[in-house]
């Protein structure tokens, strides 16, 4: 029997419904929308108002919000020639290159560990979720202490092996790497309870065949858990890019971009350009830029799973 | 063409609103009786949001209240960091503080984005200012020769250093350094370092965290006869400027005298605290044996000012001005003028690190109360200061990480300086 043949009844099963109890159907697609109304309002509201607003704005030359005049395209064409737009943008790029795929191994990596049965599974796994329902300030100020060049723990360890001190946060060449160590620390948490909950998904039949196929331990990851995970590594994907394209905190409490805008991304750029120096025009062009990176971004993060199989 | 996006403003002036914006609730109209009723919204930078910061803001109301006693006060403190923040919204939204209090070098770029009013039509008077304040205190309250802030309390940063550490290094303690070349070579000299290489003493402590070497560059380029601005027009581009930048970049990454933005975890002024030799230092010093106070190092310290080509203390400061569209106009005007109270701005001076403005001040027992301050009131006729016309705050920002570049030696001073120069000419 071949899928037309299957389908036909079924369109014919659902023209029936509809003419049959029209009544319900609009009865359940007006509770839909009543349910959705909630929701709906506010996403236009403070999503796709704004949304909409920040493109207009970005068209302008405003100071402040409501007040400026249209200079088209001026803000885009000035922006490609900022070098401090140039500098935030590679080292969100930066950040998001290292962070992300690194955060990713070393979570499935935890996640691989935690789902092994060890002694004090749930207290490590409570362990490293802390970071994650701690206030990114409280964490930016606990590694402000770890990284004090006098004093702190990074330079005390350096010390123990008798290297000398460095400026984490004050050394331009060290910053950013300093910072994308707390990023993929802060997101381990959330990664790991994701993958954690992917692989407890792991078929075990496919496991166990494979074992009796006399697969080793990295044969029966490789070939059947790693596949397994696919559509979770997409989300981790897409979810952890747009995390690190929106790293502000972390930036605004440790180093304000600083040293010498070594640490200056995106993020923190529109904030400076938005409240330091009054160019909100300005600083919408650049939001519309960043969403434009995140979008495409996420799209060759989808390539990467275009002719991945479900398993 | 250009052309008014007055749609997109009234959508946003909705949005925010609908967000929960909350008016002044000003509603009765501007005279100067004691019967004027209605509530001023008054936005104080850098007031600790605890007892602290409210006891001595009620100190101001208190005072205001002679004057209006049935007009309320709301206050809003923030941080510098987060003021420019409040004023965007306010103005977006159409609700604009009655008051606004900030450092000096808000004063010229909020006149000219109309979130502060012209004081000369309120009745204050340039000449009122000459009589109350320093004379170089004058000039960064107007805008386009008009008053429309008043001086409420100076912050200096003063030049220390400590005369044991200069007997140990083989310098004369009662000499202080006159030239900045003297000053680094006197550095070099002070500057302690362990087996590692790692510093113990530092030669001279810049006091800035990463990013804000700004007011250590105007104070430096002040000593060599440059200034930030003349008026509107920047000057600092010069050959003053080069020179001072080059030399901050020396005593950091050459030198290595000074630790590239190095704070302790107090940010006090290491000089203060004997950690390094020689720096800039606050213009409060606690001489107590109390928590906090540095007792008899006190009388180690040595208070000095450059001299090259001219003598010059850095100064920045804290300012009041009336809200652009107060509907209580000569109440905020009396509210800003309770600022200037002799005994608030003692009070606000413990708050801001900083000496009082007034004139007459010099008697006081504040600030008698300790070298520091006392050293830093008598010299504020020398004051240099950091603003400079409407597009200020757009070149604050990209100030400071343009300097660093210099001062680590990611670029050169005359390039950058130029660059900075087209944007506080309006440039990006």
């Amino acid at each position: 029997m071949t899928s037309a043949t299957l389908a036909a009844p079924r369109r014919a099963e659902r023209r029936s419904a509809r003419r049959g109890s029209p009544g319900i159907a609009r009865a359940k697609a007006r509770a839909g929308w009543i349910l959705l109304v909630p929701a709906l309002t506010h996403s236009v509201i403070f999503m796709a108002l704004p949304t909409i607003i920040v493109v207009g704005l970005s068209l302008t030359d405003a100071r402040v919000v409501g007040r400026g005049d249209v200079v088209w395209l001026d803000n885009y064409i000035e922006l490609f020639q900022d070098q401090t737009f140039r500098t935030a943008l590679l080292n969100t790029l930066a950040y998001t290159i290292v962070v992300v795929p690194v955060g990713m191994a070393v979570a499935l990596l935890v996640a691989l560990g935690l789902n092994a049965p060890i002694r004090g599974r749930a207290a490590y796994r409570t362990l490293f979720y802390i970071p994650v329902v701690t206030s990114a300030v409280a964490v930016s100020t606990v590694w402000l202490w770890i990284y004090n060049p006098a004093s702190g723990l990074a330079n005390e360890v350096l010390a123990f092996f008798g290297i000398g001190r460095s400026g984490w946060l004050t050394d331009p060449d060290i910053a950013l790497p300093a910072l994308m160590v707390i990023g993929v620390w802060q997101g381990l948490g959330s990664k790991m309870i994701i993958y954690l909950a992917a692989l407890q998904g792991v078929s075990q039949e496919l496991v166990e065949a494979a074992r009796l196929d006399g697969a080793n331990r990295w044969q029966i990851f490789w070939n059947v858990t790693w596949p397994a995970l696919g559509p979770v590594q997409f989300f981790v994907l897409v979810t952890s890019i747009a995390g690190s394209f929106q790293v502000f905190d972390l930036v605004y409490v440790m180093t304000q971009g600083g040293p010498a805008n070594a640490t200056n991304v995106l993020t923190f750029d529109i904030f400076t350009n938005a409240f330091s120096r009054l160019q909100i025009g300005y600083a919408s062009a650049e939001t519309v830029i960043m969403f434009v990176f995140v979008g495409v971004m996420i799209y060759l993060g989808r390539l990467t799973q275009r002719d991945r199989k479900d398993y | 063409m250009k052309k008014r996006l007055g749609a997109v403003a009234v959508v946003a002036v909705a949005l925010l609103a609908l967000a929960g914006c909350s008016g002044s609730g000003s509603s009765a109209p501007a005279s100067a009786d004691k019967d004027q009723a209605g509530t001023i919204r008054v936005l104080v930078a850098n007031f600790p949001a605890n007892n602290v910061g409210q006891g001595v803001f009620d100190q101001i109301v208190k005072v205001f209240h002679k004057s209006y006693p049935k007009v309320k006060v709301e206050s809003d403190f923030v941080p510098y960091d987060s003021l420019n923040q409040k004023i965007s919204t306010s103005l977006a939204s159409g609700q604009n503080y009655d008051v606004i209090s900030a450092g000096i070098g808000w004063v010229q770029p909020l006149a000219d984005l109309g979130a502060i009013q012209d004081l000369t039509k309120l009745g204050i008077t340039k000449g009122d200012l000459e009589k109350s304040a320093y004379p170089s205190f004058v000039a960064p309250m107007l805008w386009k020769d008009d008053v429309y802030a008043v001086p409420v309390v100076a912050n200096p940063r003063v030049l220390a250093y400590s005369k044991s550490a200069f007997e140990k290094a083989g310098l004369d303690p009662d000499k202080a350094p006159q030239s900045l070349e003297e000053l680094r070579e006197d550095a070099k000299k002070l500057t302690i370092r362990d087996a590692s290489g790692n510093i113990t003493q530092t030669g001279f402590d810049f006091w800035a965290p990463p990013s804000n070497y700004r007011q250590q560059f105007v104070a430096f380029m002040g000593a060599l006869g440059g200034q930030e601005f003349t008026g509107e027009k920047p000057t600092f581009a010069s050959k003053a400027g080069v020179d001072a930048l080059q030399l901050i970049h020396d005593m950091v990454t050459v030198d290595k005298s000074s630790t590239y933005g190095y704070q302790n975890s107090a940010k006090t002024a290491l000089v203060t605290t004997g950690e390094a030799a020689m720096g800039f230092a606050s213009p409060y010093v606690d001489c107590s044996t109390d928590q906090g106070g540095i007792g008899d190092k006190c009388k180690d310290l040595v208070y000095f000012n450059l001299k090259d080509k001219k003598e010059v203390e850095y100064v920045g400061g804290r300012v009041a001005a009336v809200g652009e569209g107060s509907k209580l106009p000569q109440a905020s005007l009396a509210m800003v003028k309770a600022f200037q109270d002799q005994k608030v701005q003692e009070a606000i001076s413990k708050i801001d690190v900083g000496v009082p403005i007034d004139k007459n001040a010099g008697d006081s027992a504040f600030v008698k109360s300790n070298p520091a301050s006392t050293f830093a009131f008598k010299n504020l006729d020398k004051g240099v200061f950091e603003y400079g016309g409407a597009t200020y705050l757009d070149f604050r920002a990209k100030f400071g990480p343009a300097l660093d570049q210099v001062i680590l030696g990611k670029a050169q001073a005359q390039p950058t300086l130029d660059d900075l120069k087209k944007v506080a000419e309006g440039g990006r």
